[in-house]
């Protein structure tokens, strides 16, 4: 069974998405782009081309460069959009044998399901490049207002390109699936799209699982690209007050100016002012001539007003159509790329007294992700018993210094295991105490303590030898088991916490918020830890390695040895951070000189007897490596 | 209930009523029931558990694939910031004569500095696309627009094009002749 992907086939762009992992995703196109250009091209060698491709020669390519074709589908050609359409794009364009629509391109005449078709074949090609698997199944969305004959020739469009369209959904409705609210009851939705050539207001309503379109109203030729246009024509007549040049014939200006244009329209969403910075843009006789003009957020607000007021008037007319009335409203979906400027984002909700607009889902992929959410939901992928949650905090044990060590970290989907292997602390310690505890602090007293028990048995061995493997295990209903396997013995002890043994929403909230505000103070803490755990472990080594040297340290070394433990050892108690790590320092310094002694030594022997202390950390390091190989083996078993 | 006579130990026979027999019928039905029920859900749930892993796989597939993609590409949208830069220079030289009226001493500064800033990006598996002459492709080409002249031949090149490890990232922005 291949995935059903979801296809929004817009007039200016398209973008496609499938379920993955139980979440629409959006499957770039082959040139690594997120949404596609609806145009189509025959190119002079007669190369079928699509997409931002097509658009690099359409200058070169007028008659045969086909774009917009979403305008044409499902009409006949008598109708009035029709013939305002015709007259200006640049392909020719007459009527089928059946009253409908047919465009030229290069010697044949072609039904727009066709030339949707053949945009359709790209985006299922894609598709199938990234999923590595055929693709033939999809939802296809159209706007509201498509008719019968509009929605059953995109189908055929759809048939054409060897796809199987199981549904045909409305844009706004697929939108408001995107934000999860046809699982809503009786909510009044108001999709506002202002995309970059056309704008649609919706209103539906979501009764018993299925979501109705209560009224539409929109502009066809209104979009984004009006608003770059504004700024192109506010730079030229800047430019032309400031240099007395006109550089609106000049093809190479121009070209820089629109990039210009538009990427300041961008940087204006979150800046309030940019600058236009084209060196070099022109010269005249006495030069080289820059630009180098700012412009304000405000500046381009004034700019983009009557569009944006002509929008608002479009959605009030939208909920006038409607049953409602604007209080009735209970949520604002924005779609298309222009809704990012914020002075848009301002309007609406002003519009809906206050009400804060949804905008969190990319609004140039919250349509095609909508539609992939819905094959999704035809294919059983999203059933009830999927929806798996998160852990909210942190789940650890404390391990020496007091220190909460995390085992699984907070947001973590579940069900989820984890496993890690601890040691003893001290030497001949045959019990650990496993102290589980939920919380995002450093250390193990300022998080929840959810419970703890204890693993005895454990045979008597120098600290940090016994393998101790500790298991978290959290199920779907969010109980927790812990384990504790001792890897020697196989003995294993283990404690199930209920979910409701954690902490309340509001505790969730405040733990997290502590953790932030005290971030400074736990790092410091843990440092603090840290560095006393590595002064003891080497003072236990240090002393060991004494032990073990027995004679062959000479004696002034062997006391300055000893000297530099008791300053290790009374460090904590006294000093500070700083003192810690110090004397930590000197003793490992000090410590290397007896490798160094042993080293000198076993050379002069020249192959004689291997100093006693290396021979035990032979035999150590050979035991664990026995115990990895073990491990390996039982792991072949077990595949 | 009647009990027959038991002639053997190991060989007892019990006759039940009618009523027993109607009721055990039944209760084997329902249970037989049941049990069809929980092998189609067991499958159902064996199926999705396959699905499942075998997403988990693809993803991972795919996620390698992606993350090989963005080593290579990591520095596109750096990149991408610079291109201007490189557009203003061919600009600033774009007009021999009025760039060689510049005192000599500072022109010949500013194309060192272009030279370090396209070695930099060069370095980096930047090629520049300077398709003077040659004809209109649009994997390569983008056209701004034609003038009479020899079909599909670039004829003028208003901006250059670059690609970075074999990925077009701008197209050169071409005049293209047309009618002849």
């Amino acid at each position: 069974m291949s995935k059903i992907i979801g296809i929004d086939l817009g007039t200016t762009n398209s973008a496609i998405a499938f379920m993955e992992g139980g979440e629409p995703t959006i499957i770039e196109n082959a040139e690594g782009n997120r949404t596609t250009p609806s145009i189509l091209g025959l190119s002079k060698s007669n190369e079928r081309i699509v997409g931002q491709l097509a658009k690099r020669q359409a200058v070169t390519n007028p008659k045969n460069t086909i774009f917009g074709i979403k305008r044409f589908i499902g009409h006949s050609f008598d109708d009035a959009s029709v013939s305002k359409d015709k007259d200006v794009v640049p392909f020719e364009i007459q009527k089928s044998e059946n009253g409908g629509v047919e465009v030229k391109m290069g010697d044949k005449w072609h039904r727009p399901e066709e030339i949707s078709a053949m945009i359709l074949q790209k985006l299922k090609a894609d598709a199938e490049a990234k999923l590595g698997e055929k693709v033939t199944e999809a939802i296809i969305t159209v706007p509201a207002y498509f008719n019968d004959a509009q929605r059953q020739a995109t189908k055929d469009a759809g048939k054409i390109a060897g796809l199987e369209v199981k549904r045909i959904i409305n844009e706004p409705t697929a939108a408001a699936l995107a934000y999860g609210f046809n699982k809503k009851k009786e909510e009044k939705i108001v999709v506002y799209d202002f995309g970059g050539g056309t704008v649609d207001v919706s209103v539906l309503e979501v009764a018993e699982d299925v979501i109705e379109v209560k009224s539409t109203d929109g502009d066809a030729h209104m979009g984004g690209k009006d608003i770059d246009q504004e700024i192109i024509k506010w730079i030229i007549a800047e430019f032309k007050k400031e240099s007395g040049i006109d550089v609106s014939k000049d093809s190479l200006a121009l070209q820089r100016l629109d990039e210009a244009a538009e990427k300041a329209k961008l940087e204006l969403s979150s800046a309030v002012d940019t600058e236009i910075n084209i060196p070099f843009i022109t010269s005249d006789e006495s030069g080289p001539k820059h630009l180098l003009l700012k412009l304000s957020r405000a500046t381009l607000e004034g700019l983009a007003n009557d569009y944006i007021e002509r929008s608002i008037e479009i959605t009030k007319r939208a909920i006038e159509a409607s049953p409602f009335s604007i209080s009735d409203i209970d949520e604002i979906i924005l779609v298309g790329g222009q809704t990012r400027m914020p002075k848009i984002q301002e309007e609406v909700k002003k519009l809906f007294n206050g009400k804060e607009p949804n905008k969190s889902i990319n609004p140039d992929e919250v349509v095609a992700l909508g539609a992939a959410l819905q094959g999704g939901i035809m294919q059983g992928d999203v059933k009830d018993v999927l929806l798996l949650d998160v852990i909210p905090l942190s789940l650890g044990i404390e391990t020496m210094g007091n220190v909460a060590t995390k085992l699984i970290e907070k947001n973590t989907t579940i069900p989820a295991t984890k496993s890690q292997v601890f040691s003893t602390a001290a030497d001949n310690q045959t019990q650990v105490e496993i102290h589980i505890v939920q919380g995002e602090r450093a250390m193990a007293a300022d998080n929840k303590s959810l419970g703890r028990f204890i693993l005895d048995g454990i045979p008597p061995a120098p600290r940090g030898m016994p393998q101790v493997e500790v298991s978290f295990d959290v199920d779907a209903n969010g109980i927790l088991k812990v384990t504790a396997k001792d890897k020697a013995t196989n003995k294993e002890q283990s404690i199930r916490i209920e979910a409701s043994s954690g902490l309340s929403d509001e505790e969730v909230e405040k733990m997290k918020k502590d953790a932030e505000a005290h971030a400074d103070e736990d790092a410091k803490k843990k440092e603090l830890a840290d560095a006393r755990n590595l002064s003891e472990q080497l003072i236990h080594t240090a002393e060991k390695s004494l032990k073990d040297a027995g004679d062959k340290v000479p004696a002034d070394l062997k006391s300055s040895i000893e000297e530099k433990i008791k300053i290790a050892r009374e460090a904590p108690a006294k000093g500070s951070l700083e003192d810690i790590k110090k004397a930590t320092e000197d003793l490992s310094t000090e410590m290397q000189k007896i490798g160094e002694i042993m080293q000198k030594q076993a050379s002069e022997n020249a192959g004689g007897a291997n100093p006693e202390s290396g021979e035990d950390k032979k035999e150590g390091s050979e035991d664990i490596k026995e115990a990895e190989v073990e491990e390996e083996k039982k792991d072949e078993e077990n595949k | 209930m009647k009990k027959e006579h038991i002639e053997d130990e190991d060989d007892v026979v019990f006759e039940e009523s009618e009523e027993f027999q109607k009721e055990s019928a039944s209760k084997v039905k329902s249970v037989k029931e049941d049990l069809k029920k929980m092998k189609s859900e067991r499958q159902e749930y064996l199926d999705g558990w396959q699905r499942s892993q075998a997403e988990l796989i693809n993803l991972k597939k795919r996620h390698e694939e992606d993350k090989k993609s963005f080593t290579k590409y990591a520095t596109e949208n750096f990149i991408n910031e610079l291109i201007p830069a490189m557009d203003s220079f061919d600009m600033a030289f774009r007009d021999k004569d009025a760039w060689e009226k510049a005192p000599e001493n500072w022109r010949v500064g500013i194309e060192y500095i272009h030279n370090q800033l396209s070695s930099a990006l060069e370095n980096n598996g930047l090629n520049i696309i300077n398709p003077i002459g040659e004809q209109f492709d649009h994997n390569l080409h983008n056209s701004i627009k034609t003038v009479p002249g020899k079909e599909g031949k670039i004829l003028e090149v208003l901006q250059k094009g670059y690609e970075l490890n074999g990925k077009v990232i701008r197209p050169a922005n071409v005049v293209v002749g047309e009618g002849e």
